[in-house]
């Protein structure tokens, strides 16, 4: 069902929304709705609940009767509502329309959901677009990216909820050490071959350059986890707070493993001049 | 056509005209009468509805005002089965009010209507006292 004039993304709320209030789990549907219109017009909630409440006796009607124009109707007013709800300016936006979507998905019913899911990647296929305008070749690209991965990584480490918000800054301030350092490295190249490339070594037998680099990639991935646990759910867990618990522990083991008893200082990235041959 | 599709064409069409202050009035007094708790909200949506038609009317955009013109008609229906009575009602508004202000727009009008327009991001606005073609 699409509504001309609105977002894909309001699109399938609004269709999640009314399908939503068809199951048994109506009930649940309504209190989503209800958090979300009391993020921007809390005097409007009682009419919300009660609307909604009158949606699903009309829905159910119109189901029964094989109403089809009666069942488009519905989907059409939860959409519009919806997209007036987010309009420019609202307190509330697209990611509380996606939380919304989110919880919604799993009361549907499997076919609902397939459609509702439909229209989501509608969304990231319009998004693709805007990209890579007139390479055809990308677009497609683009596409399972934006499907693949969440564009918001970064959107979720300044508002997101809970440790993991904590997890994704640690992984960024990893990633950036390590870049540093690599920096360094390439910067003040000394020696010549593939070995002083990779920078002195330590008393472990690994070398700096080696560290960098492995540091480098681990903490970006540090940094999407702790972005994902972030935007989930249930930010704020006790299981969220064991794994990022769990993930600075594997870091210091990892990292004091490699040191094999050098100080830390020793991995601090090192732009001063060569020293014959070889960097101190 | 049935009575609440009718009368929610009838109250998206008198929303876009210079009589909306009118019709919104007498749409929020029906529903007060069948839910008075509601009567507050439902003035307050029905003005953001008006710029949604406007903006449907300037973008010449005829599938979204019918889009809307559904949502009402959903809503007057659930409106009717609560309270069967207020179809008088209704259908005493959609020929009195609504469909009264829903005129074939004379020039004068058409121009003060225009001018009050206001464009934004990649918006355009024409404004003409007369007749007015684009070509784009």
């Amino acid at each position: 069902m699409t509504t001309p004039g609105l977002d894909p993304l309001v699109l399938a709320a609004g269709q999640a929304l009314d399908q939503a209030m068809a199951t048994q789990q109506w009930t649940a549907a309504r209190t989503f709705a209800s958090e979300l219109w009391a993020g921007a017009h809390p005097e409007r909630v009682p009419m919300i609940e009660e609307d909604l409440a009158e949606t699903r006796a009309h829905l159910l009607a119109a189901r029964g009767s094989g109403d089809r124009a009666a069942q488009a109707d519905l989907v059409r007013e939860w959409q519009l509502r919806l997209g007036r709800l987010v309009r420019d300016g609202s307190a509330v936006g697209d990611p509380d329309l996606r939380l919304m979507v989110r919880r919604l998905t799993p009361l549907l019913p499997p076919d609902e959901e397939a459609r509702v899911s439909v229209l989501i990647n509608a969304n990231a296929r319009g998004r693709g677009r805007v990209y890579a305008a007139g390479r055809d070749m990308h677009v497609r690209q683009d596409v399972q990216q934006t499907n693949f991965f969440d564009s918001d990584v970064f959107q979720a480490l300044v508002s997101g909820k809970g440790p993991g918000r904590l997890l994704g800054v640690l992984g960024v301030l990893i990633t950036c050490f390590f870049f540093a350092g690599w920096a360094s490295l390439i910067m003040t190249h000394c020696g010549s071959g593939p070995d002083a490339m990779l920078g002195r070594r330590l008393p472990s037998g690994v070398q700096v350059g080696v560290v960098y680099f492995l540091g480098f990639g681990a903490g970006g991935l540090i940094a999407y986890l702790g972005a994902s646990m972030a935007k989930s759910r249930g930010a704020g867990t006790i299981g969220h707070w064991v794994v990022v618990l769990a993930v600075i522990a594997v870091v210091f083991a990892g990292v004091d493993h490699v040191l094999g008893g050098a100080p830390l200082s020793t991995l601090y990235p090192d732009f001063g001049p060569c020293q014959g041959g070889s960097r101190s | 056509m049935t009575l609440a599709a009718m009368a929610g064409t009838g109250l998206v069409g008198a929303m876009a005209s210079d009589g909306w202050m009118r019709a919104q009035e007498s749409a929020v007094e029906l529903w007060r009468r069948v839910y008075p708790d509601r009567a507050d909200a439902v003035a307050a949506e029905l003005a953001e509805v008006r710029d949604e038609i406007l903006r449907a009317r300037r973008a010449r955009d005829g599938a979204a005002e019918e889009a809307i013109a559904g949502e009402w008609c959903a809503r007057l229906l659930r409106l009717l089965r609560q309270d069967p009575q207020a179809a008088q009602v209704l259908r005493g508004l959609l020929e009195d009010a609504w469909r009264p202000a829903i005129v074939p727009q004379d020039r004068s009008q058409n121009a003060e209507l225009i001018v009050n327009q206001h464009a934004s991001g990649q918006g355009r606005n024409y404004a003409a006292g007369g007749d007015l073609r684009i070509n784009e």
